[in-house]
């Protein structure tokens, strides 16, 4: 979490709400978006002036440093079971950043540690093959699949004491490359066996 | 050291699938024009970690092989 700032939504300027929209449009952050549309400057605000009257979902603007990185947000949060539904996306310009690793584990850490959810619930598009690496990594288990304007999308759900147990593992690159690496001599013995059958 | 960035770049390009490269440049785009993705970037961080002890992506970020030799110093 060193480093990392979580900026609620409501709390920030118009420059920044416009440089979010911005994000938020470019083709790369839409196309993995349930809303695929391009945002109107109106539909913007109206949705950040809703936020503030909002008990069930919340949006974060998040920094390393000073630098601007990425957004996450919940939706359907339940306070009485206290889980939500969670989504994330690095700005476009940040892609390169390569710590991708760092910075969702500070998420976590935040979601579970500060805001103190127990757990947290998402759709990932099924041919979104990055992500849902990710959150196996992070200790997601996952569900059922749901089609949504034509896509497939698959639930998944991490458990806040189960990653708070191992954060310092998970929060270390190298440990994210090894189990990549895992994966893949798995996937390669898979198909080697496919092919003999 | 540039020779060692290229391997390195190979070793990962063969793990993908894709062919070694015989030389790249200071203008090759990690992503674009090298083929590597969000997870290869995150080995590339390593390996050259390994080797240099820098963390290329430390402060900021890196989009071009020349970026990276600038990090280094090379």
């Amino acid at each position: 979490m060193r480093d990392y700032s979580f900026i609620n939504y409501i709390n920030l300027d118009k420059e920044t709400i416009e440089k979010i929209r911005i994000a938020r449009n470019h083709p790369d952050i839409r196309k993995v978006m349930y809303n695929k549309n391009e945002i109107s400057k109106e539909e913007h605000i109206g949705f950040i002036n809703n936020l503030e009257k909002s008990h069930d979902k919340a949006y974060w603007y998040i920094l390393k440093g000073d630098r601007p990185i990425g957004v996450v947000n919940l939706v359907d949060i339940d306070s009485q079971k206290e889980c939500a539904e969670w989504g994330f996306y690095i700005l476009p310009d940040q892609k390169n950043s390569g710590k991708f690793i760092e910075l969702l584990t500070a998420v976590f850490q935040f979601m579970f540690e500060i805001l103190g959810f127990k757990s947290l619930y998402g759709f990932t598009n099924v041919r979104n093959i990055e992500v849902l690496i990710l959150n196996e990594y992070f200790g997601a288990t996952f569900g059922e699949k749901k089609s949504l304007n034509g896509e497939d999308f698959i639930q998944h759900e991490t458990i806040g004491e189960d990653f708070l147990k191992n954060k310092d593992a998970i929060g270390n690159l190298r440990n994210f490359l090894l189990f990549l690496h895992r994966k893949k001599m798995k996937g390669k013995k898979f198909i080697k066996e496919s092919n003999r059958i | 050291m540039k020779h060692k960035i290229l391997e390195i770049i190979n070793e990962i390009r063969e793990s993908n699938s894709l062919p070694t490269l015989d030389f790249i440049t200071e203008e090759n785009r990690l992503r674009e024009d090298l083929g590597l993705t969000s997870f290869d970037l995150a080995e590339l961080t390593v390996r050259i970690e390994d080797e240099t002890d820098i963390d290329i992506f430390d402060d900021g970020l890196i989009t071009t092989v020349g970026q990276i030799y600038q990090k280094l110093n090379i």
